[in-house]
């Protein structure tokens, strides 16, 4: 039986999760909640409302539809989510899209026929398709149904996870995934609950068994400027790195994106910057350096 | 404001202050913030930080101490500079150095690995770069030999053939060499790319000194002038009456009005009965002008004597005396011991131009001197235009092989002449297209040293060099990789890419042998040509099929202009109550206004078969000199009608809109949306509803892109019988040329959401900005229309963020390519200019005299376009592949 799962977004040609071209599903929902995520829209379990006031021509049809929940004050459309019932109406009556639903139900099948359509590229490339979020892993039953359909037509698979999800989860997906991203954030428990609202115990723990039941393995380290790039953070990743059973394959470290402000604002959620740049290269490289001197990994950037 | 940014240039190492600013050039303070804001896109203390941070980085690189950098440009503390670097570029000041290093560093690292631009080469690359068209003194000489030699020719009361043919012996006989210092390959061809009178010299003292300076003898110049005011002989001037016959009227000819169709343009014929060729080169190269002599003269006697034969010998004999020319203008310049000019230069001048183009070339040397005379007499017959000149890679290996096995020529010396070459075909509009690459019948590949070495010559002089690299799944991947380096390095937009596995197919199943199909080739922009062996008749014939609309929706009236009737009765609306039925309609159209194209293709071309022959083309084509017959009368063993078809994306997408609203939600009626596009979109929410709510053509979705395909296969389908019910044949070729600003123009608004005048999509890429689904949905989309039916290609330029040429991921693209190419996609070309750039670009031309970008098969400089096509590339959608 086909299982349905919530989709925030699915990008095509991305040459950046994993190797050759690549198919990347963003599954929506996320338990986590860096206070750096630069995908906020994919936090939330359930369909949310987006809206580019950039795009909106003031022509009132959403009003119209819902009029319980939107106001017009003279030419500018003041919106409001109290009482949205994200029923998606306005939306559909939106001409300019400046209001749309982020989040689509999608059946195992669809997906398919999605990530089927870019076959000659991955198969030019050794590419294939890459499971992303929000926490993909939190709708395994979907994640795993699909690659299993992928491996049965022969392109490869990769999966992105922070690992905050019951470990039965990914035990589900690990027979159908060819390579394995799996997220640290933060080497402190206490710290990581200050920045990420959960502490890292769970996240550890699927991380020491993943790195001993799967051959492949990348850890992604998101570098965040004044949470997790001093000294001690990086000692700390290195004491857990080295600690980790023989899949892990390699460390990678990324570098800061603070262009997320556009997302924020569509979604009216505050959005708190941690510097207005990206690290240079220079930095990353001292810091790629320095984890790789003391855990033993390969690590790049 | 241009001289408020001066004065901050000027004094940006004194304390700029807005107020004092603003009172120094008549402004109130907040007018002069608004204002500033707009026309720099900053804010003054921005602008101001920006452009101190841009010097100062320059004096970092030029090895000055942070410190005192940092005090200069007004920063107190060291940490306020270094904040403010980090977030302009990045990174900090002292690191700055070593990455601009490291950067320019991989640069000379890869420049090591290829040859050397010669000093030689880098000052002809300035010379030609630094004026616009440099040749344009010398076209003078053209003009005047060519005209007076078609009017004596006419005064002996000769046959047009002759005519024409007298007016290019008469320059070939007549015209003074010109060597320009540092040159190893000599001769100049026309300076621009068509019938213009600016080159067209008048009795002014200015031109009269430039005759001088060209050795034009007095007495010459004197008869020319009085015949330009001889009111009789005005036929004769070419810039003047292009259409008219120069000696008589043997048919007559068609009205400007029924060429460009019924005045609502849907149908376009155009005059361009030649110009757009590539023919057989190599001929003269393996045979010599001498021995293409003996060749007509052996035809002659097995055929008898025909006018043709005897225009033919005439050319060939003059154009023996070329090189002798040249050789003799050499020496002089030798005897005279001139320090401008390296003896040894010149020296070789005279051996080579000794021996070509009269006899047979024997070196790599001769052969590209020889290349470029014959290319010059191509574009002295009838301009510059689209005459191309082919697979370069594969007509000059063997002489290449054979130099390099005898020692007699280094690999160096051999890019040095390539890159005389491709400075000699410069231009600033630039269509003279040349190819690298392609496959054999055997399916191996043709790529061979040349082909690099070509690409690298491109690359290394970073000009426009209008090119095409042709692939296939056999192509060594090494190479297509060296392709898009190119692509990414030079940021013009050069080379562009065929596929192999396509166009040759497509070829065939024109009934062109499978042979000949391998070795296709490109003119101009992207028309296909059988090098040597045929004439494409590119752009005669154009259809707006977009126009198919307006007819159906108006039953055969032109919406624009009601008194029309230009096309078909398909019937009222009320009559389509299916969308089948509606559909059906705009193919009925479409077979209409293709057979109304085709009509006056047939028209004109019995017309143009006795006004203008090209005795030179015939020469150099396969089947004109075997039939006896001009290569504008049907003398080519292929002679084919490429007709452009415009709007293909915008009718695709019209035609969704119109299923879904009409047809499926039904929210709107055939007439009340007829309505709507009569008023041009009265509510702006209509409008946006039909963009932003039915699918696009783009984003490889199938419901609109089988739309597209089967307006294609139907296009195929009336031109297949169309080509029998006027005995020629015809390609189609889904290919706008830059007119989709004009087709836009003459077009009522439709139901894509295209407002009534806006430009059309290009080509067959979809609307621009309307593709939102990624590089490869892009692709596919494209892929999938019936390439394999479009020998005329089914042309598109994709958008490519620069920032994605990395050598990270070039392999990727590479993929890409060949995985769109295993799809069926037939041609692409990358644009690799930013938009932040193009806006930029938009509004300070000065800052961006070297900017190219690929506007429609070619690529131009981005400050000659018109506002129209700049705002065209502006909104065409970037892909980042992110």
């Amino acid at each position: 039986m086909s299982v349905t799962a919530l989709i925030t977004n699915i990008s095509r040609g991305s040459l950046h999760d994993g190797p050759g071209v690549r198919t990347v599903i963003y599954y929506k929902g996320c338990l986590l909640r860096c206070s750096w995520c630069h995908n906020p829209e994919t936090l939330s379990p359930k369909k949310e409302l987006l809206y580019h006031p950039s795009k909106c021509i003031h022509c009132g049809a959403c009003v119209e539809i819902c009029p319980a929940h939107h106001t017009v004050v003279g030419n500018d459309m003041v919106f409001s989510r109290d009482g949205c019932a994200r029923c998606g109406s306005c939306a559909a009556s939106c001409p300019s899209l400046a209001l749309t639903v982020c989040g689509e139900e999608l059946t195992t099948e669809e997906l398919l026929a999605e990530i089927q359509k870019d076959r000659a590229y991955y198969e030019a490339s050794s590419g294939g398709v890459t499971f992303s979020g929000g926490e993909c892993l939190l709708q395994a039953d979907s994640v795993a149904q699909a690659a299993a359909k992928c491996h049965d037509l022969g392109i490869s698979t990769a999966l992105e996870s922070a690992l905050f999800v019951p470990w039965e989860n990914i035990q589900k997906v690990l027979p159908h995934i060819d390579l394995f991203y799996a997220d640290l954030k933060l080497a402190d428990a206490e710290k990581h609950r200050r920045f990420t609202g959960q502490s890292n115990g769970l996240i550890l723990e699927n991380l020491q068994k993943l790195s001993r039941c799967h051959h492949n393995i990348i850890v992604r380290i998101p570098v965040i400027p004044g949470v997790n790039d001093t000294e001690a953070d990086f000692m700390g990743f290195g004491e857990i790195l080295q600690s980790l059973g023989p899949g892990v394959r390699q460390v990678e470290l990324l570098k800061y994106n603070f262009l997320a402000a556009s997302k924020y604002e569509a979604l009216e959620k505050p959005f708190s910057a941690f510097s207005d740049h990206t690290q240079s290269d220079a930095q990353m490289e001292a810091l790629s350096s320095f984890l790789e001197r003391i855990c033993g990994i390969p690590c790049s950037f | 404001m241009f001289e408020v940014l001066k004065y901050i240039h000027d004094h940006i190492g004194d304390t700029l202050n807005l107020t004092e600013l603003a009172d120094r050039f008549g402004y109130s303070k907040w007018h002069f913030c608004s204002k500033f804001h707009e026309y720099t896109g900053k804010s003054f203390v921005k602008y101001v930080r920006h452009y101190r941070l841009q010097l100062a980085a320059v004096d970092i690189l030029s090895g000055k101490k942070v410190t005192d950098v940092a005090t200069a440009y007004g920063y107190d503390t060291l940490g306020g500079f270094d904040k403010a670097f980090l977030a302009q570029y990045g990174c900090l000041p002292r690191e700055y150095k070593r990455l601009e290093q490291q950067t320019k560093q991989y640069y000379e690292r890869r420049k090591d690995t290829m040859y050397p631009l010669t000093d030689r080469c880098e000052l002809l690359r300035q010379l030609v770069t630094s004026c616009n068209d440099y040749e344009d003194k010398y076209c003078i000489q053209r003009q005047v030999y060519s005209t007076l030699g078609r009017i004596h020719a006419a005064e002996r009361g000769c046959t047009q053939m002759q005519i024409i043919g007298e007016g290019l012996c008469s320059i070939l006989r007549e015209f003074s060499p010109v060597i320009i210092p540092g040159e190893l390959i000599v001769g100049f061809n026309h300076p621009d790319t068509k019938y213009e009178e600016r080159f067209a010299p008048q009795d002014t003292p200015e031109h009269r000194a430039l005759a001088k300076e060209n050795g034009i003898r007095e007495q010459v110049l004197e008869e020319y002038f009085q015949y330009q005011k001889d009111p009789s002989k005005e036929l004769l001037f070419e810039y003047r009456k292009p259409l008219i016959d120069f000696a008589h009227t043997v048919s007559t000819p068609p009205t400007q009005q029924e060429l460009d169709s019924t005045e609502d343009f849907s149908s376009i014929v155009r005059n361009i009965d030649s110009n757009h060729t590539v023919i057989g080169y190599e001929q003269v190269l393996r045979l010599g002008f001498r021995g293409l002599l003996e060749r007509v003269e052996a035809f002659e006697a097995k055929n008898g004597e025909n006018p043709m034969y005897a225009t033919m010998k005439c050319i060939c004999e003059a154009a023996c005396q070329m090189g002798h020319k040249y050789a003799q203008a050499a020496k002089e310049l030798k005897d005279a011991g001139s320090d401008a000019y390296q003896q040894k230069d010149l020296e070789q001048i005279i051996e080579t131009c000794s021996r070509v183009p009269e006899h047979p070339a024997t070196t790599f040397r001769e052969a590209v001197q020889a290349l470029w005379f014959a290319h010059i007499v191509n574009t002295w017959e009838d301009f510059i235009n689209a005459n191309s000149l082919g697979r370069l890679d594969q007509i000059l290996y063997p002489y290449y092989k054979r130099d390099l096995e005898q020692g007699i020529l280094t690999k160096e010396e051999a890019f040095e002449l390539i890159c005389c070459l491709w400075l000699k075909l410069y231009r600033n509009y630039d269509v003279q297209q040349s190819c690298v690459g392609g496959t054999a019948p055997d399916g191996s590949s043709d790529v061979n040293e040349l082909s690099y070495m070509m690409l690298e010559a491109t690359e290394q002089l970073n000009i426009i060099r209008c090119m095409s690299v042709r692939f296939s799944k056999n192509t060594e991947k090494e190479f297509i990789k060296r392709a898009l380096e190119v692509v990414g390095h030079v940021q013009k937009g050069v080379p562009f890419f065929f596929n192999d596995d396509v166009m040759i197919p497509a070829l065939m199943s024109k009934g062109i042998s499978k042979e000949d199909a391998h070795d296709y080739t490109q003119i101009g922009c992207v028309e296909t040509v059988i090098p040597g062996k045929s004439n494409p008749h590119a752009v005669t014939g154009e259809a707006n099929v977009l126009k198919t609309l307006e007819y159906v929706f108006c039953n055969g009236h032109s919406m624009l202009h009601p008194d029309l009737f230009p096309g078909a009765e398909t019937g009222c609306l009320s009559s389509f109550d299916t969308f089948e039925k509606f559909f059906t309609a705009v193919k009925a159209q479409m077979y209409h206004l293709l057979d109304l194209t085709c009509s006056k293709v047939k028209k004109y071309r019995e017309y143009s078969v006795h006004r203008s022959p090209k005795p030179y083309k015939s020469l150099l084509t396969r089947g004109c000199l075997e039939s006896g017959r001009d290569f504008n009368d049907a003398g080519a063993v292929y002679d084919y009608y490429q007709i452009m078809l415009d709007g293909i994306p915008n009718l695709a997408d019209s035609l969704e809109v119109i299923r879904e609203f009409v047809y499926k939600q039904k929210t709107y009626t055939l007439q009340e949306l007829k309505d709507i596009l009569q008023q041009n979109y009265p509510d702006e929410r209509v409008r946006m509803e039909f963009m932003n709510k039915a699918a696009k053509f783009g984003n490889d979705i199938e419901s609109v892109d089988s739309l597209a395909t089967e307006l294609i296969h139907t296009a195929c389908d009336a031109l297949d019988e169309l080509s029998r019910k006027y005995e020629l044949s015809f390609h189609a070729q889904p290919f706008t040329f830059w007119w989709m600003v004009d087709r836009g123009r003459e077009t009522a608004a439709t139901p894509d959401g295209r407002r009534s005048g806006e430009i059309i999509a290009y080509s067959v890429s979809p609307m621009q900005g309307r593709d939102f689904n990624g590089l490869t949905a892009l692709l596919n989309s494209i892929a999938k229309l019936p390439t394999t039916r479009t020998p005329g290609t089914t042309s598109a330029i994709v958008e490519v963020d620069p920032k994605l040429f990395t050598d990270r991921n070039i392999p990727l693209l590479a993929d890409i390519l060949l995985g769109a190419a295993a799809n069926g996609l037939e041609n692409v070309q990358f644009n690799t200019i930013d938009a932040d750039t193009l806006i930029d670009a938009k509004k300070y031309p000065e800052k961006y005299n070297n900017l190219a970008v690929r506007v429609s098969g070619f690529s131009q400089k981005f400050n000659l376009l018109s506002e129209e096509l700049q705002d065209h590339i502006i909104g065409r959608t970037k892909h980042t592949c992110l």
